[in-house]
């Protein structure tokens, strides 16, 4: 299943490098400007052992602030749910919130809190809280109505009612939310150490375009992709051993 | 007397669902409701459980004033409404777990009982629906009310599953004995099962007619092919579809 699923992608992933690289060196671009994947290859091969303490720097802001961010979706989502009114006041300035971009909104953090690891991880938290709280609060709402009468009936309290139905409805809902929090984490440790950083994959691929080494610019997006990947792989993994009541589709 | 409904009156928007209804079920009896589809019987047992609150009239539970009280009846809804992302056996301790007494080896005992024990830790995705209904009933039983009021527990079966799940019933309740009211549409079925049946008009829904069933508990099932069976149903069937004046 997983496999045949798998390999679509795969196959055009081939493809498009295979033609890329053909497409280098039919055409003679300079490497400054595109360099083939080869080539790529070859620099990170090389700079890999080197790079380990920028991608540590990178993973640890990514995933602190992808925690934080999970902890503060849930917890608006939650009280945003059990308060109706709050969630009427609060919903349209969260939304807002997303509007502002975080490029304009980093060098303020920076301004505020320093050049340390803070707003560093403010800025994630920024951009993981919001799929998180947006798919739980609609998660809340996609539960079976009978399922809460049944709870009313048997005399549960609003709290059992939300730990005993509505929170476990979320949780697919939820889990969708961190899947595109967690893609979101790397790319916000990575803006936000544009802004000033002693070492990560952003000031690694800010230094390598400022001196024009594009090879190295590609080595920190692979790696930036991969990162992404594996931690949407781990919330994958997650979901799957916390929710088995679901029956697997085609079966 | 165990529950007795006095005058009972509410109404949905504007539209009267139930108009000046009174009806009682004695400990131990087993009654049911009929009336066409649609005709507010689910809406009485949200009265009933405390969900709504009648316009006029009052509920009694064993003298007990229950009017929107919540939390005293054990109710299985016509949707089976067990928890997806709970194992059978969750499922039926979801009672226990309200009113916060665990007993783990009592819905044990429960299972053991209805021949369910192979299937404690199956999810409610895996069951057919037959079974589904079975464990929706156990968890029914499972939360020690004395009074089950049950809504057309058997609606959404096809016919052979739903024959072999009022003997499943009727069994069960011989060793667990409880008060019961019981919403169906099918003459038949409240014949067989019900010592009690009141027949309903609809919207707004008022008691037409009720009859005790003559039969015994044990004599009913032999006995549904006999002339005096039959006839009983007919009668019945009349009092359902005549128009009331």
């Amino acid at each position: 299943m997983t496999k045949k699923l798998l390999l679509p992608p795969l196959l055009l992933t081939v493809i498009l490098l295979l033609l890329w690289e053909g497409s280098v060196h039919f055409w003679e671009i300079e490497e400054w400007i595109l360099p083939a994947p080869s080539a790529i290859w070859e620099t990170f091969l090389q700079h890999f052992p080197t790079l380990s303490a920028d991608l540590m720097a990178t993973t640890w802001i990514a995933l602190l602030g992808f925690l934080f961010g999970i902890l503060i979706g849930i917890l608006f989502a939650t009280i945003l749910h059990l308060f109706p009114v709050l969630e009427k006041a609060c919903y349209p300035l969260i939304v807002l919130s997303q509007n502002i971009p975080i490029i304009a909104l980093a060098p303020l953090l920076v301004l505020w809190f320093g050049f340390g690891t803070l707003p560093k991880v403010l800025i994630v938290v920024l951009v993981c809280f919001f799929p998180i709280t947006i798919a739980t609060l609609d998660g809340f709402r996609q539960i079976d109505h009978t399922l809460i009468q049944y709870l009313r009936i048997a005399g549960a309290s609003r709290w059992q009612i939300f730990l005993k139905a509505e929170w476990p409805a979320a949780l697919p809902s939820f889990f969708s939310g961190c899947k595109l929090s967690a893609t979101y984490s790397v790319m916000g440790a990575v803006i936000s150490e544009w802004l000033g950083a002693e070492k990560g994959l952003g000031l690694m691929m800010q230094t390598a375009a400022n001196s024009f080494r594009t090879d190295r610019v590609f080595v920190a997006i692979a790696i930036i992709v991969m990162l992404s990947l594996t931690l949407f792989f781990l919330i994958h993994l997650f979901e799957k051993a916390i929710i088995r009541w679901k029956p697997k589709k085609g079966a | 007397m165990k529950l007795s409904c006095n005058q009972l009156s509410f109404r949905y928007k504007t539209e009267k669902v139930i108009e000046g209804l009174t009806i009682h079920v004695n400990d131990g009896e087993f009654v049911s409701l009929i009336g066409p589809s649609g005709s507010g019987k689910s809406t009485l047992f949200y009265l009933i459980g405390g969900l709504y609150q009648p316009d006029e009239g009052e509920i009694y539970l064993d003298q007990q004033k229950i009017n929107g009280k919540r939390g005293l009846v054990s109710y299985m809804p016509q949707t089976f409404s067990l928890f997806p992302w709970r194992t059978v056996k969750e499922n039926i301790s979801l009672g226990q777990e309200i009113e916060k007494r665990r007993n783990p080896q009592e819905i044990d005992q429960l299972l053991e009982k209805a021949g369910l024990a192979d299937f404690a830790n199956h999810f409610p995705y895996e069951l057919s629906g037959g079974m589904q209904q079975r464990i929706a009933f156990l968890r029914a039983l499972a939360s020690k009310k004395n009074l089950l009021c049950l809504d057309e527990p058997f609606g959404s079966l096809d016919a052979l599953t739903r024959t072999e799940m009022q003997r499943w019933l009727f069994s069960i309740l011989t060793k667990e004995k409880r008060t019961v009211l019981f919403i169906t549409h099918s003459v038949e079925e409240a014949i067989l099962l019900s010592d009690r049946i009141y027949v309903l008009s609809s919207k707004p829904m008022r008691v037409k007619a009720e009859q005790t069933v003559p039969f015994s508990r044990e004599e009913r099932w032999e006995k549904r092919e006999t002339s005096d069976f039959l006839q009983l149903r007919k009668q019945i069937e009349e009092m359902l579809y005549t128009k009331s004046r």
